[in-house]
């Protein structure tokens, strides 16, 4: 499919849903606070290609995944770490380790490159399920448009004990107050250290899950057409299933 | 994980089969999981369930990958049900 939209489908998919991730797919193809368009478009071609890795599903059927060396099948010129962070996030997320961000950093991954770049695979795996659960084909990679990143960093940056600088709720400057209103949850926090990525996240996580002001209330489910429960259920499932630790 | 455990959510046998599925590389698991949901929920309930399995099939791989803690709040009106599933016993990853 190369039209960003779903009106070829059998099924009505609502507007906010197909808006939301339309535009940040073609975001995705924009520089961004640490890496240029065709970098992000090179992050989500690696996300595509990473579940097909002959050494990321070595990894994941040992025992540990860190006994296991040897090179990605790659499909990008992208830093080494960033390849490696690509692939085990997008392939063995409940396996991941501080010493292993540490190893990452380490050999040259930036924290703020690394955000963004679990922004861009975050964006990516939604899109791309979404249309495999609703029986469509995945949409083409967006086209990179040239331009440089900003290399913006926020100030309040605070060690808020997770393995990248966050900006604690209370703390957000005027740039990243939208984002807080006055407080964020933790998923929101997260990922504060590349706050123009983060919006883009909040939009789909706004339009496919529940507004964030609505989330605190067991019984909001903002018109969908499943219950709050059953919206839990099968959230508690993925989560599960991917052996999340959260 | 037994998928035919009762959640006591209204169609939660269905509901946990299409998230199976979607997560799963069988096109004809997904295929019929998604036509049972059809029937239970219809087009809007299909779109939904898509819907949040894809922003937590997500959402998963941020929290995972930035390591986020729990913020004290949630470990405070988390604490009892923790307990009884015996959730603290759990080793943290730090390798």
């Amino acid at each position: 499919m190369t039209a960003l939209d779903y009106t070829g489908m059998a099924i009505a998919v609502r507007e906010d849903v197909g808006g939301a991730q339309r535009r940040a797919w073609l975001m995705i193809g924009k520089a961004g606070t640490w890496w240029t368009g065709a970098e992000r478009v090179a992050i989500a071609a690696e996300v595509r290609n990473a579940t097909g890795c002959r050494l990321c599903q070595q990894r994941k059927a040992a025992l540990s995944p860190f006994a296991i060396g040897g090179v990605h099948d790659s499909v990008s010129d992208l830093p080494a770490p960033a390849i490696d962070a690509i692939h085990r996030i997008r392939t063995d997320p409940g396996r991941l380790t501080r010493g292993w961000y540490e190893r990452l950093a380490e050999q040259g991954l930036d924290d703020g490159e690394y955000v963004e770049l679990v922004v861009v695979l975050a964006l990516t795996v939604a899109v791309d399920t979404f249309a495999r659960a609703i029986g469509s084909e995945p949409w083409s990679l967006p086209q990179s448009v040239p331009g440089r990143p900003t290399r913006v960093r926020p100030e309040n940056l605070t060690d808020e004990g997770a393995y990248v600088p966050t900006i604690p709720s209370g703390h957000a400057g005027p740039t990243e107050a939208d984002l807080y209103n006055p407080v964020a949850a933790n998923i929101y926090r997260a990922i504060s250290l590349v706050p123009d990525q983060a919006r883009l996240f909040y939009a789909i996580l706004g339009a496919q899950y529940l507004p964030p002001a609505l989330v605190p209330r067991p019984d909001a489910n903002d018109g969908r057409a499943i219950s709050r429960p059953q919206m839990e259920l099968l959230a508690a499932r993925v989560s599960a299933l991917n052996g999340c630790f959260y | 994980m037994d998928a035919t455990a009762d959640s006591g959510v209204a169609g939660g046998g269905v509901l946990i089969e299409f998230a199976d599925a979607v997560l799963d590389t069988d096109g004809g698991r997904l295929a019929a999981a998604r036509a049972a949901l059809l029937l239970f929920a219809g087009d809007a309930g299909l779109v939904d369930s898509a819907a949040i399995v894809s922003t937590f099939n997500a959402i998963v791989r941020i929290a995972d990958a930035t390591g986020m803690p729990l913020s004290d709040a949630v470990l405070e009106e988390t604490a009892e049900f923790r307990e009884a599933l015996g959730v603290n016993g759990f080793r943290t990853s730090t390798g």
